[in-house]
């Protein structure tokens, strides 16, 4: 009797925590049955980005090839050289500005004395430089006023023609460099030379053009 | 004060986390470089000239030093181009323990035969310290007397070239 009314308690138990599993169960499975929708583009939004590119290169014109590579040797005091590259803006993107500077892996007066030193100027002329004889038939303006090529071995703003920063074609930029040595006033006695000479010197120079991309947009739509 | 050095904390941590990106944004910005990769070499030239006792003689960079002993005879030296470049002239002054010093000079490229006459047979020219035209090369040289007017003197003979006195100066296109 007693074994029946105890077994008879278990099964309730058992019906009970049945219930109570079974319920929670449910309840659970019920946060899993929600709905969600979702939207996209079937075909794919294409996102490209801009290029900047730009190249130096001697001028073609004939006469007119020395450019940077070609040396400069034996300048005397109120030489002047004057070489012609072509700066080609070939990227998609405008560029916002340009700078210009130079390096001396050699270092000398040429590039240390700001007074007696090399003497810098840039000229750019609307077409190309005029073959054999250098003259512009366009119209010339000073991209870079003169200055000592010491002040020069730090970035300084090169003023080009608007167009020639204007990416999506092949803008060229028909540049003069100017290499002055200022006349100065050395004196040499009895076969030697001043301390400080600009004479008997030799400087290796890199010249850099580097240009910044047009300021970034924000665009709507 | 516990909260507030807890705040400290995360605000340097924040910090240290934010700012790279920030950099990183800064730095993004596209840019392109042109320039020449092989350096392009600048030299300049030199002009130079000192006075000689012969013609072979090479840069001695000083003063030339004359003692004629106990004679009164024109003495002969060079103002000789040391330079790479050329001169167009040169400019000589003469010092003398006693007395005056006189100069006479033959035409570049020749010597004294003798104190009245030059190799190609003609006269010497007199000459005065100062600036002397004379367009001379690289390794030629000015042949000059200088003549004392008292013996056992010593005589300094000086050489300088200014900007002037090299070669005219050009202007190249490539």
């Amino acid at each position: 009797m007693l074994a029946t009314k105890l077994s008879s308690k278990v099964v309730k138990v058992a019906i009970f925590a049945t219930a109570v599993t079974g319920g929670v169960t449910l309840i659970s499975s019920s946060v899993f049955a929600s709905l969600s929708a979702t939207a996209f583009n079937t075909a794919g939004q294409s996102v490209s980005v801009g290029t900047l590119k730009l190249t130096q290169a001697a001028s073609g014109q004939t006469g007119l090839t020395g450019g940077f590579t070609t040396a400069i040797s034996a300048m005397a005091p109120g030489d002047q050289v004057n070489r012609f590259i072509d700066l080609t803006q070939a990227g998609t993107l405008n560029a916002a500005s340009m700078t210009f500077k130079v390096a001396d892996a050699n270092t000398t007066t040429l590039t240390t004395d700001a007074t007696n030193g090399l003497q810098v100027t840039v000229k750019e002329c609307t077409v190309a430089y005029t073959a054999t004889t250098g003259a512009c038939s366009g119209t010339e303006t000073t991209a870079l006023a003169k200055g000592s090529a010491n002040a020069l071995l730090t970035d300084k703003a090169l003023t080009l023609i608007a167009a020639d920063l204007t990416g999506g074609a092949s803008n060229v930029a028909h540049l003069k460099i100017v290499v002055d040595l200022p006349a100065g006033s050395e004196v040499t006695t009895n076969g030697t030379l001043p301390v400080g000479t600009v004479q008997g010197v030799s400087s290796s120079l890199t010249w850099t053009f580097t240009e910044a991309q047009r300021t970034a947009t924000t665009t709507q739509g | 004060m516990t909260k507030t050095r807890t705040a400290l904390v995360g605000l340097a941590l924040g910090a240290l986390f934010i700012a790279p990106q920030v950099s990183d944004l800064a730095s993004a910005a596209a840019s392109a470089i042109a320039g020449n990769s092989q350096t392009q070499s600048i030299s300049t030239a030199s002009y130079l000239a000192a006075p000689v006792s012969s013609t072979a003689a090479s840069n001695p960079k000083q003063a030339l030093q004359i003692q004629p002993g106990n004679s009164t005879a024109a003495q002969y030296f060079y103002v000789k181009s040391f330079g790479t470049d050329s001169l167009t002239g040169f400019t000589f002054s003469g010092t003398t323990t006693s007395g005056t010093l006189t100069y006479k000079k033959c035409p570049i490229g020749t010597t004294f035969s003798s104190s009245t006459r030059c190799s190609d047979s003609s006269t010497p020219t007199t000459v005065t310290a100062g600036a002397v035209t004379a367009a001379l090369g690289t390794s030629s040289y000015q042949p000059m007397s200088v003549t004392p007017s008292r013996t056992n003197v010593t005589i300094t003979i000086t050489v300088t070239i200014n900007n002037t006195q090299d070669r005219a100066a050009v202007t190249s296109i490539s």
